[in-house]
């Protein structure tokens, strides 16, 4: 595979640098999402938080 | 694919604006009028600017047209964050006045600058109005977009279509941009930069040939001959 | 189960009371805040010749705006998160005061590049076309998170706080106690919630930290990747970055001196943090001399022929008056004032870093401007030159005024002190208090 003529093609098309923008951005709202939920949700006994697999330690 | 080129022999050129004033008609560029233009603000696809050296009495005065250098890496397209604008398979760089978003930061980062925007909607007085170029290329760009020489793009697809018409192959010595055409001095030469054999290239090899800012590594095609 | 704090009621003060003055105060910026708008639809209209650019000076006074809004955002990212990696605890009481800035100057950055744009309503060609190679396409990657990852870092360490709002102000209007119980997504003080926080918060001022340093140099980058004398420097960056960080800090320290003021919150924001930051100040404003120094020397050193006219255009040339003068209101006198006068004294704290901040805003002018002004085809075209015209000063004046409209209505519903991280005991841990109201010297 020609990875220079792929890192060429990126930075040298229109449209590549839109959807790194939207990944980036849309990337960093998932993860923030999914952050704020766990944080809030360790006060909650009914919803345990749904992406974290082990089981929290109450303090 | 040719690589279409200019070569401006300093020597024959007498600074009598006459591609200056063939390139508006024939490009639409529209007048500025006297405050605009002492703004800088006039748009001028070609300009012949005078570089003087030294002081009066023991003066040199050097007339130097300059047209888009249409550079093989060319420092506008870089910087473009639309790809508004592009060069083309032929080497020409083109601005898309669609895309544009006007952000101006191809003039600022072109080091000859030949890039024009459009502070206002262009306008023009009623006598020249009738007088507009009216092919789809040139017609009359929006405010807000960045606009530049294009070595007359609508002269090589009419040139291409006429032969086609005629029925025999193009050459590269059927088009000219007008500035060429018009040039009284004959001072300058248009063509093939790829061709060999083509007045330009062989031009472009004389050792009076030079691009200006060659040590930026734009690699301009557009060549001057040195003034003798 | 909430957090103890002995400053509770002196902190939430200000929240429970809009006066007369407040709604005299937001009309008024609000007033400048359409003014700008007002210019700038004119602009759109009429196109950007209503304004002073021309050719060369492709590039005014909205993008001098850009770089300073950026800049002064990255006060709250440092004074929170840099200082939260460091462990330097004294930070506590004002980091929300300092990340409120980040958030409300954020907007009048970004957006001034927007402002400056020939064509704002062809924003969106950016995704559809968006061409990686192109600087301005780092500047959005970069701005726009660091926009979404302040949001997000300030809210954050919010939530406990508007529990408590939720909690206590029982009595504010309907729409309010609505918004506090909405916004509080249900935190309920949990020891969890706040070790979860903590350490959630811990790792995003790592990542924070990250993003100013790329957000900065990738401002400068707009400049440094292009040809033009006196901005193709690999220092640019460092350089902005740090120019940067000491606008922010001032800023930081005149919105602390006003929040106590009007706030009365003499007792929380206490004399030793304008104390702490006086020393950071003289720190950034030594490191900024010395960024000039590096700068200015390896040009004026080489004698390089385009570079040597932009160098002398701002030493004595056009440029000078402004020049000298940023020097003198970024370094000379700050300097003199936090060395000799700034200790256990607000007032003259303020005043420099006013000074601070004028000569900041100066100084981007000044990188920006002059290059311009002296292109590359200086022999053939002649200099250029430029002056902002009224549209250009319309909006300047609004941003700032938008900015302090938002703190100013901000301040008034929530917190400007973060209760639960300055209180005393916090569920969970044996938070030691740490915030030592006593006034110190040095």
């Amino acid at each position: 595979m020609d990875i220079g003529g792929l890192i060429h093609a990126f930075f040298d098309n229109a449209g590549p640098g839109g959807v790194v923008v939207l990944l980036v951005v849309g990337g960093a709202c998932t993860i923030y999402y999914y952050l704020t939920r766990w944080i809030v949700s360790a006060g909650k006994d009914i919803e345990p938080a749904p992406e974290e697999g082990t089981v929290s330690v109450d303090a | 694919m040719p690589r279409w080129g200019m070569v401006i022999d300093l020597d024959k050129c007498f600074a009598c604006q006459s591609c200056t004033a063939a390139c508006r008609m024939e490009n639409n560029t529209p007048p500025a009028g006297k405050d605009q233009a002492g703004m800088g603000r006039a748009i001028l696809w070609n300009e012949v600017l005078p570089f003087v050296e030294g002081e009066y009495p023991n003066v040199k005065a050097t007339m130097l047209p300059r047209p888009c250098m249409h550079c093989d890496n060319p420092a506008c397209i870089k910087v473009c964050p639309v790809q508004a604008t592009y060069k083309n398979e032929e080497g020409l760089v083109l601005v898309d006045y669609d895309r544009c978003i006007g952000c101006r930061m191809c003039t600022v980062a072109c080091p000859y600058a030949v890039r024009y925007f459009n502070w206002f909607a262009p306008e023009w007085p009623e006598d020249l109005k009738a007088h507009l170029n009216p092919e789809p290329e040139v017609q009359p760009r929006p405010k807000g977009v960045v606009e530049k020489c294009t070595f007359c793009v609508q002269r090589l697809r009419k040139a291409r279509e006429t032969a086609e018409a005629e029925g025999r192959t193009f050459q590269a010595t059927d088009y000219v941009p007008a500035c060429v055409q018009t040039c009284t001095g004959h001072a300058r030469y248009f063509g093939d930069l790829d061709d060999p054999d083509s007045l330009v290239s062989k031009l472009a090899h004389s050792p009076r040939a030079f691009r200006m800012f060659e040590e930026l590594g734009t690699q301009p095609k557009v060549f001057y001959l040195k003034q003798g | 189960m909430e957090p103890k704090n002995h400053h509770l009621k002196a902190i939430l003060a200000p929240v429970r009371k809009v006066s007369t003055g407040d709604y005299l105060l937001w009309g008024a910026l609000l007033a400048l805040l359409l003014a700008g708008a007002g210019a700038w639809t004119w602009q759109f209209i009429e196109g950007l010749g209503i304004t002073g650019m021309n050719r060369p000076v492709y590039w005014g006074v909205y993008i001098t705006n850009f770089v300073f809004f950026i800049g002064l955002a990255h006060s709250g990212t440092f004074i929170s998160a840099i200082l939260r990696i460091a462990g330097q605890s004294w930070r506590a009481p004002l980091t929300r005061a300092a990340e409120a800035i980040t958030l409300f100057s954020l907007p009048f950055g970004a957006g001034s590049i927007i402002i400056d744009m020939g064509h704002p309503e062809r924003i969106f060609n950016l995704l559809f076309y968006g061409r990686y190679q192109s600087p301005i396409l780092w500047d959005v990657t970069a701005v726009s998170l660091y926009m979404l990852s302040s949001i997000v870092f300030f809210y954050l360490s919010l939530i406990p706080d508007i529990a408590l709002c939720r909690d206590r102000l029982t009595d504010a209007p309907r729409w309010q106690r609505r918004m506090y119980e909405l916004l509080a997504l249900g935190w309920n003080h949990s020891p969890e919630q706040y070790q979860r926080l903590e350490k959630v918060l811990d790792g995003m001022a790592v990542f924070m930290t990250m993003l100013v340093v790329t957000v900065h140099t990738v401002v400068s980058w707009l400049f440094g990747m292009t040809v033009q004398p006196g901005w193709h420097t690999a220092l640019i960056g460092p350089f902005f970055l740090l120019g940067a960080i000491l606008s922010g800090t001032a800023a930081v320290v005149i919105v602390l001196a006003l929040l106590r003021k009007v706030y009365k919150l003499e007792k929380v924001l206490h004399l030793g943090l304008f104390n702490s930051l006086r020393k950071l100040l003289i720190t950034f404003v030594l490191g900024w001399l010395y960024m000039m120094i590096a700068e200015h020397l390896t040009i004026g050193y080489s004698s390089m022929t385009e570079e040597m006219v932009v160098l002398t255009d701002k030493f004595s040339g056009t440029y000078a008056t402004i020049f000298w003068g940023m020097a003198a209101l970024v370094f000379g006198i700050p300097l003199l004032v936090f060395l000799f006068k700034g200790r256990n004294n607000v007032g003259w704290m303020v005043f420099a870093c006013v000074l601070v901040n004028l000569g900041m805003w100066l100084e981007r002018y000044i990188v920006i401007i002059p290059t311009e002004v002296s292109p590359r085809m200086l022999t053939v075209m002649g200099q250029g030159s430029y002056l902002p015209a009224l549209p250009e000063i319309l909006i300047t004046v609004a941003c700032f005024a938008g900015m302090a409209l938002l703190y100013a209505v901000f301040t008034r519903f929530f917190p400007i002190v973060p209760i639960w991280e300055t209180a005393q005991e916090l569920p969970g841990h044996a938070h030691a208090a740490q915030v030592s109201p006593a006034v110190t010297g040095d």
